[in-house]
C-alpha cells in the first residue's frame, strides 16, 4: 500500500466490524474502502477502512475498532491505538 | 505501473519457496512435498508416538524451521506480539477438521500448489474445492463470525511453542531414540536435517515478512476485491513450475502422481473443509505456524490441533492413500462441513445477539 498518502486507515478486531463501521461512515456520507490492512502497520493480515484524512473523526468510531492511521508523504502517524 | 512493496515481498518468498520445495525433494523429500504443513505435522505425531501408522513418522524440521525462523524475525524486527484468548479451543477443534481434510486430499494449500506445479491435475479438484471452501468461509465472515479478540499475554505464553520446538530439534539431535523414525514410505523419505532446518527458517522468516498466506489471497479477492496477497500464491506456483520443467520433473497427468490419488470428489471436497476451516482461524495452516512464531497463542493451539487431527486421521483411518479415499474419511468429511456450518451459524448467532444487546 505505498499510495496511502492524505489518507487514514482504520483496522478492526474482525472482518465484521470493519464493515459495520464502513456501513456507519456511509449513512454519514463519507466514502470508503476495505483494504487488507497495510503491511506497514501490521504483521496481521486482516480487513481494514481507508478514507480520507479530512472525513475521519473519532466519534464515528464503532468499539471494534483496534486502531486508525494517518498517513503523512509516506509514513505513518498513530491516531488512536485501543 | 508501480508494484507495492508489500507485492514484492510476497513475490520474492513465494519464489524463494518454490525454489527451496524443489531442492528439499532433490535432497530426498518425498515427491511435490519439499513443504506440507499439513503431512509434516502428522509426520511429527507419529515420531512423537501419537499414531501408529508405521510409514509417516518423523520429526520434519522444516516444521520447527518454519515456527523458529517467524519467532526470530519478529523479534529482530520488533513484532513479536504475545497474544491469546480468541477461542483457543474452537480453534484446536477447527485446526483437527483442517488436516483430516487435507488429509483425505493428501496436501496443505501448500502442497496443493507444489503439486499444481509438477503438473498433478488431480490438484486442480483440489484447488476447486480450496475456493469453494474459502467462499463458504467469506460468506460466514460477512455474516459476522468472528472468532473474538485475543488479549495481550505473557511473553513467555507467546514464546511457549518456539521453546518447545527448541526442545524437540535437540531430542531429534541428541537423542533420536525417544522417537520413532519410518523406514519405509513417505515418512522415511526426508532431506538431511541441516538442509531441512535452513530451509524452513529462511520460508518461515520470509513468510512472515510478506504474510503469506494460502488462504489469505483468495480471501481477499472475495472480501475486498484485492489481489496482493494472491501474489504470494502466483509466485509458488510460477517458481516451482518453473523448476519442474527446467529440472525434468515436470510430469502432467493425473494416474500414477507421488502421494495423490484420482477420487476427485474427494479432492474437491477435502479442500472445501481446508479452504473452510483456514478462513474461519485467519488463516491457512502455513500462516498459523507463523502467527504462532510472532506469539499469537492461539495460533500455536490451532498448530497442535493441526498435529492431533493428523494423529486422528491415521488412527481411525480417515486419512487417504494414493488407493484413494477411506470409507471412514468419507464419512468424516462430511460431518466436518456439517461442524464446520454448525459452528459458523451458532458464532453468528451469538455474535450478532451480542451487538443488538450492547
Amino acid at each position: 500500500m505505498d499510495s496511502c498518502t492524505g489518507k487514514v486507515v482504520i483496522t478492526f478486531h474482525s472482518h465484521y466490524d470493519a464493515t459495520r463501521q464502513k456501513r456507519r461512515l456511509s449513512q454519514h456520507g463519507i466514502s470508503c474502502a476495505l483494504i487488507p490492512v497495510p503491511r506497514a502497520l501490521s504483521s496481521s493480515c486482516g480487513t481494514a477502512l481507508m478514507l480520507d484524512a479530512e472525513d475521519y473523526s473519532d466519534s464515528l468510531l464503532i468499539d471494534g475498532v483496534e486502531g486508525a492511521y494517518e498517513n503523512m508523504e509516506g509514513k505513518w502517524s498513530d491516531l488512536l491505538i485501543r | 505501473m508501480k508494484i507495492s512493496t508489500d507485492r514484492k515481498m510476497l513475490a520474492l518468498t513465494g519464489i524463494v519457496t518454490g525454489v527451496v520445495a524443489f531442492i528439499l525433494v532433490m535432497l530426498g523429500n518425498p515427491g511435490n512435498m519439499g513443504f506440507c504443513i499439513a503431512c509434516f505435522l502428522r509426520d511429527a505425531a507419529g515420531s512423537l508416538g501419537l499414531h501408529s501408522a508405521s510409514n509417516v513418522q518423523y520429526l520434519r524440521p522444516e516444521i520447527l524451521g518454519l515456527g523458529l525462523g517467524a519467532f526470530i524475525i519478529s523479534l529482530i524486527r520488533g513484532e513479536f506480539r504475545p497474544r491469546s484468548g480468541s477461542s483457543p479451543l474452537l480453534r484446536f477443534l477447527i485446526g483437527v477438521c483442517v488436516t483430516i481434510g487435507a488429509l483425505v486430499f493428501l496436501g496443505c494449500p501448500l502442497r496443493m500448489v507444489l503439486r499444481l506445479a509438477a503438473g498433478d491435475f488431480n490438484a486442480l479438484f483440489g484447488l476447486v474445492g480450496f475456493v469453494i471452501g474459502i467462499g463458504l468461509g467469506c460468506i460466514a465472515l460477512n455474516m459476522g463470525f468472528s472468532l473474538g479478540r485475543a488479549k495481550e499475554s505473557s511473553r513467555l505464553e507467546g514464546s511457549g511453542i518456539s521453546i518447545l520446538y527448541v526442545v524437540l530439534f535437540i531430542i531429534l539431535v541428541a537423542a533420536p531414540g525417544l522417537l520413532r523414525f519410518s523406514t519405509e514410505g513417505p515418512g522415511s523419505m526426508r532431506a538431511p536435517i541441516v538442509a531441512s532446518l535452513l530451509a524452513g527458517l529462511a520460508v518461515g522468516a520470509l513468510a512472515q515478512r510478506s504474510r503469506l498466506c494460502f488462504a489469505g489471497g483468495m480471501r481477499d479477492i472475495f472480501l475486498m476485491r484485492d489481489t496482493t496477497l494472491v501474489t504470494g500464491f502466483l509466485a509458488v506456483f510460477l517458481s516451482a513450475l518453473v523448476v519442474n520443467i527446467v529440472g525434468g520433473k515436470f510430469s502432467p497427468g493425473f494416474e500414477g502422481q507421488p502421494v495423490a490419488h484420482t477420487a476427485q470428489l474427494w479432492n474437491v471436497l477435502g479442500m472445501v473443509v481446508v479452504g473452510f476451516g483456514s478462513v474461519l482461524l485467519g488463516g491457512c495452516p502455513l500462516r498459523q505456524i507463523i502467527m504462532a512464531g510472532e506469539g499469537n497463542s492461539d495460533s500455536a493451539v490451532t498448530v497442535l490441533g493441526l498435529m492431533v487431527g493428523g494423529a486422528m486421521a491415521h488412527n481411525f483411518g480417515l486419512a487417504s492413500s494414493t488407493s484413494g479415499p477411506t470409507a471412514g474419511g468419507k464419512v468424516a468429511t462430511i460431518l466436518i462441513l456439517v461442524f464446520l456450518a454448525l459452528v459458523s451459524m451458532t458464532v453468528i448467532y451469538a455474535n450478532r445477539r451480542k451487538e443488538a444487546d450492547a
